[in-house]
């Protein structure tokens, strides 16, 4: 069913693309972009670990209070063939009257204040194919929602009806980011929650933007991202579960900071564990964030977050420690007038000691044209997030043209 | 009976009085008589305070050339509205293709102890993201204008004195030096021709210790719906060999715009129009 919507849906896109502009009386604006991309591995052999070219076309057309956006991306994966094709990135109708805005299809949505770690973000499933070395908006995936937003002196309010299943992607076996499964066991397809009405999703977020600070508070009912595994006779079964998200976020500038903390508590979080073997245990969980942003002028951004997810009352056997800490640290310059931005973002484990640090260069030759050069650099014990990742330290390049 | 019209007719020369004392007194409770010479603050006052409606919205196309003659172009919507003495202001980015659909909001406070309020959004994140109102020496999108140049510095951050008046491309103009009080500013002086009619400054030079660093200059300058309005600008750093031209067009002042539209809502719907 879902294949079918994206089909016609990618189909009327770029059908309407193909409309010579006289002939629509709306308002259109045809964009998007074009890449290619190429990650190698450092060490021997030497692999590609990623290699596509890819084509995102968007338009925009608007009639009165309405608004339709569409984009799509045509890929050529050299690498994963198999992941080739034409996929519907986005589609929605925005329908503005007054204060409020109804947006329908399918839609990125992203909420918090965080820089590449979750906490409250738990709307648009992420898209781990390439484990966390795509750039994060790259890895979002849309859902397709009904999205009510009603802004007021008094705050905005945001209410959304996700009524299909969404869940994130994980290496596929033929991906140099795959880790192995569940060994010999034979796993059960995918039971993904599809009853629209009943498996449907709901959340609501109330946020303030005041003079001198941030407000939000929200409320998500949603299933995990990712299934668990269970024992189920001599194979293993898929177990998705029903989760409350309760987020809080706030930030403050302070001078030449901008101080930003965002806080969840997870009701019901599905935990893989293995004991004697595969078994699932609902937990609560508590994940928070705090961060510093430095504006110091002369084109630098600093940015530092600590971040600690906490499982409460975790028993023995779960695949998650009880306790995770990681500290980020992100700088960026830009240079000859915006033509040359240096970044490098750094993960780290604070028990583990493992780390991912991204060093990045991005040039604009000319206008809408841009060349980045860039390295992932995994490091530290095999055990954690990153280190398993150790052999897959890479130099990549990418090319971007806007139109 | 017929006497009393005749006592209320003598008031007049008593309310006569009243008004002319009070006319004449009024300069003295300002603090300053009529006839008083205006000072270097007093014109940079008259220029923050130049009328240009409650509300404007226009298209801002800054051309940035390279001492080699190479171009960059970028294009934007702005708006603004006046709140009293603070201003609201909110830009859409059209061009380059690379950050079309970038939006920037900011409420503009006029007390200089107070950090204005600013948000950015990211289409490419879909996140409005609050950041620092305290560094206003950086140049905006790469240009040769800092935010301070663009009008974010507050008349008493500096001392203004007036040493002059000379004629600048037809315009009589007032001749202010402005010196930053504070060791807060990229320049350590400036010298501004303020032209006496439109109240706008129509010329500049920027300054540090090492001499000369900008200027900049007005290129078009006329009255558009009853508003003295720069049309056309240029800033050169002569450092840099570096210059920017800013033109403005599609200006509409008093468009009655909603305050709602001045919110973190309508720039993170991601389609500014």
């Amino acid at each position: 069913m879902k294949m079918v919507f994206t089909t016609i849906f990618s189909l009327a896109v770029l059908g309407i693309q193909l409309l010579p502009a006289p002939l629509m009386a709306m308002d259109t604006e045809f964009t998007g972009f074009l890449e290619t991309r190429h990650n190698a591995q450092v060490k021997s052999p030497n692999d590609i670990l990623a290699s596509e070219t890819l084509a995102r076309l968007e338009l925009t057309a608007c009639q009165g209070n309405f608004t339709a956006f569409g984009a799509v991306n045509l890929s050529a994966n050299h690498l994963l063939e198999d992941e080739s094709g034409i996929r519907l990135h986005e589609g929605y109708l925005d329908y503005a009257l007054g204060n409020t805005t109804i947006r329908a299809g399918r839609q990125i949505i992203i909420w918090g204040q965080s820089d590449g770690i979750r906490v409250v973000d738990n709307v648009s499933p992420l898209d781990y194919s390439e484990n966390i070395t795509r750039d994060f908006d790259e890895m979002r995936m849309a859902v397709d929602a009904l999205n009510l937003q009603y802004a007021s002196g008094w705050g905005d309010l945001q209410l959304l009806w996700i009524p299909i299943y969404k869940s994130g992607e994980q290496p596929s076996k033929d991906s140099p980011w795959y880790l192995g499964g569940y060994g010999d066991n034979e796993v059960l397809p995918d039971n993904e929650p599809d009853d629209p009405f009943k498996d449907s999703e709901l959340a609501l977020r109330y946020a303030l933007y005041l003079s001198g600070m941030d407000l939000a508070f929200s409320y998500f009912y949603t299933w995990n991202d990712f299934p668990c595994y269970q024992r189920s006779g001599t194979v293993l079964e898929p177990v998705y579960d029903r989760i409350h998200i309760l987020g809080a976020e706030f930030s403050k500038p302070l001078g030449e900071f901008v101080f930003r903390v965002e806080a969840a508590y997870f009701a019901g979080s599905l935990v893989q564990g293995y004991d004697d073997d595969y078994f699932t245990s609902q937990k609560d969980r508590v994940k928070w964030l705090t961060g510093l942003d430095w504006y110091p002028g002369n084109d630098w951004t600093l940015s530092w977050q600590y971040a600690q997810n906490h499982i409460l009352n975790s028993g023995s056997g779960l695949s998650e420690n009880k306790c995770t800490k990681t500290v980020t640290l992100s700088i960026s310059k830009d240079l000859f007038r915006e033509k040359l931005t240096l970044s490098a973002f750094g993960y780290m484990d604070i028990d583990i000691k493992d780390r991912l640090v991204r060093l990045t260069a991005e040039y604009q030759f000319i206008d809408n044209l841009e060349v980045f050069l860039g390295t992932d650099i995994f490091a530290g014990d095999r055990t954690g997030s990153y280190g398993r990742y150790k052999d897959n330290t890479q130099v990549w390049t990418k090319i971007k043209y806007h139109f | 009976m017929l006497n009393q019209p005749e006592k209320r007719c003598n008031v007049y020369p008593l309310i006569y009085f009243f008004a002319v004392c009070i006319l004449f007194l009024s300069p003295l409770v300002n603090g300053k008589a009529a006839a008083a010479p205006l000072t270097g603050r007093d014109i940079m006052v008259m220029v923050d305070e130049a009328p240009d409606g409650d509300d404007r919205r226009s298209t801002i196309e800054m051309v940035l050339i390279n001492r080699r003659d190479k171009k960059r172009v970028r294009r934007m919507s702005s708006f603004g509205k006046d709140y009293g003495k603070d201003t609201k202001k909110l830009m859409g980015f059209k061009k380059p293709m690379d950050i079309k659909g970038t939006s920037f909001l900011s409420w503009e406070y006029d007390d200089p102890s107070r950090d204005d309020d600013k948000w950015l959004y990211m289409p490419a994140l879909r996140k409005v993201r609050r950041i620092s109102g305290a560094s206003t020496n950086d140049y905006f999108m790469g240009s040769d204008f800092t935010y301070d140049d663009m009008g974010d510095r507050n008349v008493d951050e500096d001392e203004h004195t007036l040493i002059g008046e000379e004629t600048v491309d037809g315009h009589d103009c007032w001749r202010i030096k402005s010196i930053p009080k504070e060791d807060d500013s990229l320049y350590d002086e400036k010298l501004l021709w303020v032209s006496k009619d439109a109240h706008k400054t129509i010329k500049a030079e920027y300054y540090d210790a090492q001499g000369l660093i900008k200027t900049y200059t007005v290129e078009d300058l006329r009255e558009h719906q009853g508003f003295w309005t720069v049309f056309k600008m240029k800033m050169e750093n002569h450092r840099e060999k570096h210059t920017t031209l800013m033109t403005l067009s599609n200006l509409e002042y008093n468009t009655g715009v909603d305050n709602g539209f001045f919110s973190v809502n309508t720039i993170s719907r991601g389609h500014l129009r």
